[in-house]
């Protein structure tokens, strides 16, 4: 094939129509595999053909790409002999554009920020957890003041709101209401209501040879006790273990290995329930670590929020590719259509013109539609 | 007399107008086709009305919204936008025609709609993803195009199935890409307030939910179904052939995509 041979394939209707039916089936493929990125992590390590194709992450593979580009070399070749400023081949040509923008601006999605922090009622946070697994420094905390579950009579929820204000250097620089659709900013990142859970801090008393002390520990957190490197975390919390009360999981560590302890604030009423529990499971003796004697004084729910925290550059960009193509499809409509007289009969323009051979002309310069 | 009864009403209605419709197919007696067009009409009117009282109702409730918030919902405003673009889009003796195609098809989503008991049809409050005022624009443009696509492939059919050559068809043909056309229009409005929806809900405009995807395959079609016309230098059998391959994917993303996993469960 030759340049001149290439450049009319390359800038043929059939190749367009040939190209969007390729990101149609790359599109299909996208939507029978999970692409949520722990599937593409699961199945990265299977060899061959499969993940080639990369069916868990196609957005992003090869093939999508050079699709796409492939599709906007055909459009740009298309319109290159369409920059005569007639009216409709004009609009032509905007809304041609407008699909580029929208393209360019999709593609500046690797400049975005895309995280999230989750902050338990009245505390503050100052870094987001990035999609990637990384850390990023806000530059400012933010701190909740309040979540609140607004509900319906039916008791079906109505309105998640989280009360945050924006801290630097201590003190409040801004404050917004965050709700479902109703997303804050804050220093050019957006913030939008995701989720929420109960997050629950445990009272702790633990006592040895040295004294008594009392810890309050949040699920997750890790509190030494010795200079040794022993170490508690609850693990694990019940609003009512055993139709006792409230208990813990805690993971004990130390030099010695690691230990599980069930803690329960009831340890009386466990023992009238169960007389022996205590010697069938040694888990459940809160004095079974020597020299440690473990009491469980409170279990306390507080609410925490989890926000999206987004920048994206691209988006205006995305978003005038948006209007201008929308603009020039609506105008092309209400231009008077050039091409209607031929399927009245009444043919002024022709719209493909035919070669003396009779075959058609690839060619999308030809014709006005 | 409550909205529900009334949307089940007018299933029977629209099940008249094509038994009325296929009769004078049938029997060629002409003159039935003013009936059918009056038993269409009645039927449509019944049918805003129990759009606007269901509208009502969920006033009357205390959680006043649009109807357009769940499934049933849906599917009674899809039936009632085919219905309204056969009679805003198409004139004369065709839409004789496409009534015959459109009357079975509106009565069959208002029947599964009405009837079916896997369709929940009480009017709930919006949860707070859908508190937003782009639901209803997003929600209306989407069924436009969807309803312009569907009437789009009717013509499609007679076209495939006439026996002569689709590029002779010319008052079809440009029925056919006028359909198509403000369908394109619709659908387009549809992706990009969806989109800016999502921006304000997600904080991304785009994020490959199943749903989204399918309305991307769907818009590729249809840009497909355009270009080829322009390609082909007008109306032709494989355009036709595109089209309804455009049908079975608005009909993947409206109820298939229900079945994969995404963000779009409430419809």
């Amino acid at each position: 094939m030759n340049g001149r041979n290439l450049l009319r394939m390359l800038s043929s209707l059939k190749l367009t129509v040939a190209l969007l039916f390729c990101v149609v089936i790359i599109c299909l493929i996208g939507t029978a595999f999970p692409q949520d990125g722990v599937s593409a992590l699961a199945h990265s390590h299977v060899p061959g053909i499969a993940s080639l194709l990369s069916p868990y992450d196609i957005f992003h593979s090869i093939w999508f790409i050079a699709a796409g580009i492939l599709l906007c070399v055909n459009l740009v070749l298309c319109m290159r002999g369409r920059l005569n400023l007639k009216r409709k081949n004009l609009l032509m040509l905007l809304l041609h554009v407008g699909i580029i923008l929208v393209v360019i601006g999709y593609s500046m999605g690797s400049l975005s920020l895309e995280g999230f922090i989750e902050i338990p009622e009245g505390t503050a946070v100052s870094q987001a957890m990035l999609k990637k697994g990384s850390a990023y420094d806000l530059g400012f905390s933010v701190r909740c003041d309040r979540f609140t579950i607004e509900r319906y009579t039916n008791g079906m929820p109505k309105e998640y709101i989280s009360d945050l204000s924006f801290l630097k250097d201590g003190a409040v620089a801004g404050q917004a209401r965050l709700m479902v659709n109703h997303p804050a900013r804050f220093e050019g990142i957006s913030f939008y209501q995701e989720s929420f859970r109960d997050t629950f801090s445990a009272s702790v008393t633990v006592a040895d040879s040295k004294g008594v002390k009392t810890y309050r520990m949040l699920q997750g957190e890790v509190i030494p006790l010795s200079p040794d490197g022993t170490r508690a975390e609850v693990v694990k919390v019940w609003d009512d273990l055993m139709r006792t009360g409230p208990a813990v999981k805690l993971k004990i560590s130390g030099p010695s290995g690691e230990q599980y302890l069930w803690v329960f604030r009831d340890l009386k009423l466990l023992k009238e329930r169960m007389p022996g529990i205590l010697e069938q499971m040694p888990g459940f003796d809160p004095s079974g670590l020597r020299p440690y004697t473990f009491s469980l004084e409170s279990l306390d729910a507080s609410p925490a929020t989890g926000i999206g925290v987004k920048r994206d550059p691209g988006a205006p960009v995305a978003a005038v590719g948006g209007v201008l193509f929308l603009l020039s499809l609506l105008l092309l409509l209400a231009v008077p259509r050039v091409n209607a007289g031929r399927e009245k009969g009444r043919e002024k323009i022709p719209i493909a013109q035919r070669k003396p051979s009779g075959k058609r002309t690839e060619g999308c310069r030809e014709g006005t539609v | 007399m409550n909205s529900g009864t009334l949307i089940g009403i007018v299933t029977f209605v629209y099940l008249g107008a094509f038994g009325l419709s296929i009769t004078g197919l049938a029997t060629g007696k002409r003159e039935l086709a003013r009936f059918v067009l009056i038993a269409a009409l009645a039927g449509f009117a019944l049918h805003s009305a129990g759009i606007l009282l269901r509208w009502h109702e969920s006033y009357a409730l205390g959680n006043g919204h649009v109807p357009l918030s769940n499934f049933y919902e849906s599917l009674v405003f899809f039936s009632w936008a085919t219905v309204l673009v056969t009679f805003v889009g198409i004139k004369g003796q065709a839409r004789e025609t496409v009534l015959a195609f459109v009357m079975p098809g509106a009565a069959l989503m208002l029947g599964y709609a009405s009837f079916s008991p896997g369709v929940e049809n009480a009017i709930q409050p919006l949860i707070p993803a859908l508190k937003s005022n782009w639901l209803a624009i997003h929600v209306i443009t989407c069924f436009l195009g969807y309803a312009s696509f569907f009437v789009a492939s009717v013509f499609g059919i007679i076209i495939l199935g006439s026996s002569r050559p689709a590029e002779e068809m010319h008052a079809l043909g440009a029925m056919f890409y006028r359909c198509v056309m403000i369908g394109f229009i619709f659908f387009t409005v549809g992706i990009l307030t969806g989109s800016v929806w999502a921006q304000m809900a997600w904080g991304r405009y785009w994020g490959w939910d199943p749903k989204e995807t399918w309305a991307l395959i769907t818009w590729l079609i249809y840009a497909a179904v355009l270009h080829e016309r322009i390609r082909g230098g007008g109306m032709t059998r494989r355009v036709a052939v595109f089209s309804l391959v455009g049908l079975a994917s608005v009909l993947f993303t409206y109820l298939g995509v229900n079945y994969l996993p995404g963000l779009h469960s409430y419809f």
